[in-house]
């Protein structure tokens, strides 16, 4: 999962970064309302967590400005400003949630993990593909009650997947979605994490669910009797 | 107002009416009473006439008509009474009956008012008279060498007319006054109740107009009515400039209130969060010392903050108290800039300084202005770009005036007022510092009776800092 971050004070966005990272979630990191707002119009995110008061163009704009472009991507506004009436703007701009500094980062963690499955329209933060079973909140991951243990970038990876599951995904969007900019490596990267995955899924009755589509990228969906 | 209007000009109309009403009735009163008596007194001077001394008696020439002739009539309440036989003579109208005797010194009348004899009020007039003694009779006297004289004959006459018809008639004028004087006071109740309806409507029009504004309390202020009375469209003018103040007061301080909020929320949010991830796992000795570092830093950052916070606010509720001294703003500019030059070196500044002008006779508040100067290197440092250039001029000529000018990339026009303002930082502040800086300074600047201004050129800011020599 991809998102933005958009929080001009400095130790705040760094903690945050870093719990958002730990949780998981490869983030984008932005200081002003200018560069947040291009970091928005440019790349394709799975939420943004944006700041109201910001140096530049103030968080309120940035989103009206992003909901004229028919971008839908959850917004979780954070802010110092408390009173129902800023919270009213914010939700009125076209904010998803908003959340009062200062916050517990596991309420932040819960909020945004909120966004994004009510993003992918899933009900409970419990997908199930097939025999497959993966619980956002506690992070488990079962094949048919077996539990299997992911590294976090597995996990992202599968994440992706089954938020996607029945629908082509390439190489480009799991690269974007799952790594780092400044991580280096290459489609051969999504390649060998792919593989490490198949070969942890591989239980139960042992049937492939991560489909390669050739010559785009792969398709996670239940496996056909 | 209203009922206050209506009670005072009716009580005030009522009494004039009033007044005016009664001093109506006595003199027409008076004038018909003195009519009458005018007429008594008359009746009287006539009838004395009548009394004739003959030769051997008096004789009432009125008395002698009726006996001569019975068509005769003779009208008029009175009566005569010889004095010296005291047998009384009344008139055909008395029928009988007898006045009340009354008189004074001979020839001189009196007026009083008595009661008929059948009980009727009347006003008469009671005289002692002589008898007239004609030139015939005087000669009738010589020829039988009789001689009366009229001083033995005194007679007194009373005439009398009654005034239970004058009576009534002032009475029923007394009825008229007062349903005339009611109609007129009602009237001019109703008058004065529709003109001050009519001059209340637009007053009351604005008095809505204001409490619909109070439900929300904000918009722009409610539009004088036209028809708004000229004496109190001033009133209401003067009233909404100082209400248009007063909000924007309240305004400015909410939102510094709100900014303020704001300005602690974040930092401690970043404490939490940066405490937050220090306990979330184990983590190496170092790693934690770094985190409880830079919550530690924050906490600095909070300090410098609140103190900043204190001190605007010192200084907007004129708390701040100005120290006023001699002293050369050459030397605190120097200081001051000796002080910033290892961040200038650092960020690759390069400073030029530039100072016209003789130091002698400044006076002003040296701590206060060590602030403002401190405040603006500290914003070149932060906003100037790496390796660029900042000029500093002080010129001493009259009064002080300090520029500082560097290049400032990024830094948009419309962003040059709101720079002053508490909490407003720059799109290249990078959210350091709590924008805090520029709004004190220019407060203080205003304390000192001096004056901050900012401009903006081919992406060159400079900051002009006026301040008058003030007396020691």
């Amino acid at each position: 999962m991809r998102c933005l971050l958009v929080e001009d004070y400095t130790p705040l966005r760094l903690n945050l970064a870093e719990c958002l990272t730990e949780n998981g979630y490869v983030v984008d990191a932005s200081a002003t309302g200018d560069e947040g707002l291009w970091f928005a119009e440019n790349h394709t995110y799975d939420v943004i967590l944006l700041d109201i008061m910001l140096p530049g163009i103030d968080g309120l704009k940035i989103l009206r400005k992003l909901r004229e472009l028919q971008d839908k991507t959850p917004v979780l506004v954070i802010s110092a400003r408390d009173s129902v009436d800023h919270r009213v703007e914010g939700l009125d701009s076209g904010a998803d949630d908003y959340l009062v500094k200062p916050f517990a980062l596991a309420e932040m963690v819960a909020r945004v993990r909120a966004l994004v499955r009510r993003n992918y329209d899933h009900e409970s933060p419990v997908i199930q593909v097939g025999d497959l079973c993966m619980n956002a909140t506690t992070r488990e991951v079962t094949r048919a009650g077996v539990e299997i243990v992911l590294t976090r970038r597995e996990y992202a990876l599968l994440e992706y997947l089954m938020n996607r599951a029945g629908q082509a995904v390439s190489r480009t969007d799991i690269w974007e979605h799952v790594y780092e900019d400044q991580e280096g490596g290459s489609s051969n990267t999504v390649d060998v994490y792919i593989g490490y995955l198949r070969k942890k899924l591989n239980v139960g009755d042992g049937s492939e669910l991560i489909q390669t589509v050739r010559g785009y990228g792969y398709m996670l969906k239940e496996a056909e009797a | 107002m209203r009922l206050r209007l209506l009670v005072g000009t009716g009580l005030f109309v009522t009494v004039v009416l009033l007044i005016s009403q009664v001093m109506i009735y006595q003199s027409i009163a008076q004038m018909l009473r003195k009519e009458i008596r005018m007429q008594l007194l008359e009746s009287a001077s006539i009838l004395a006439k009548s009394a004739e001394l003959e030769t051997d008696k008096v004789v009432y020439e009125w008395q002698e008509a009726l006996e001569s002739n019975a068509d005769a009539s003779i009208a008029g309440l009175f009566q005569f009474w010889d004095l010296k036989t005291g047998v009384g003579v009344g008139s055909p109208a008395l029928e009988g009956a007898s006045l009340e005797i009354f008189y004074g010194e001979l020839n001189q009348p009196i007026i009083q008012p008595i009661t008929l004899y059948d009980g009727r009020p009347a006003l008469a007039v009671g005289l002692k008279l002589l008898p007239f003694l004609d030139a015939g009779t005087l000669g009738e006297m010589e020829k039988i060498g009789k001689f009366l004289k009229p001083e033995d004959f005194p007679q007194v006459l009373v005439c009398a007319r009654e005034t239970a018809t004058l009576n009534n008639k002032l009475g029923r004028m007394k009825w008229h006054l007062f349903r005339a004087g009611s109609a007129t006071l009602l009237t001019i109740w109703l008058s004065i109740l529709a003109i001050t309806m009519w001059t209340m409507k637009p007053i009351r029009e604005l008095e809505r107009r204001f409490e619909e504004r109070a439900k929300d309390d904000s918009g722009p202020l409610p539009e004088i009515p036209d028809d708004l009375p000229v004496e109190l469209r001033g009133l209401t003018e003067a009233f909404n400039r100082t209400l248009k103040r007063a909000e924007a007061a309240r305004d400015r301080e909410r939102d510094f209130a709100m900014h303020a909020a704001h300005e602690l929320r974040t930092p401690i949010a970043g404490i939490q969060a940066t405490l937050e991830q220090a306990l979330l796992r184990d983590r190496p000795a170092d790693d934690l010392r770094d985190r409880i570092g830079n919550a530690l830093l924050v906490t600095e950052g909070m300090r410098g903050t609140i103190q900043s916070l204190m001190k605007l606010a010192r200084v907007r509720g004129r708390i701040e108290k100005v120290e006023i001294a001699a002293f050369d703003p050459r030397v605190l500019v120097k200081e001051m800039v000796e002080i910033e030059r290892p961040r200038f070196r650092d960020r690759k500044l390069e400073l030029s300084e530039d100072i016209i002008g003789p130091s002698k006779g400044f006076a002003s508040d040296a701590q206060l202005l060590k602030i403002v100067v401190a405040t603006l290197l500290d914003n070149v440092v932060r906003h100037a770009p790496e390796g660029t250039d900042a000029d500093i001029r002080l010129e001493l000529l009259d009064g002080m005036l300090l520029q500082i000018s560097n290049a400032c990339r990024g830094l948009k026009a419309e962003e040059m007022t709101r720079l002053f303002e508490p909490f407003q930082r720059g799109a290249l502040a990078g959210g350091e510092g709590a924008g805090l800086g520029l709004s004190l300074a220019k407060e203080i600047a205003g304390l000192l009776g001096g004056e901050l201004k900012m401009d903006l050129k081919d992406d060159r800011v400079t900051v002009e800092l006026h301040l008058p020599s003030l007396k020691d």
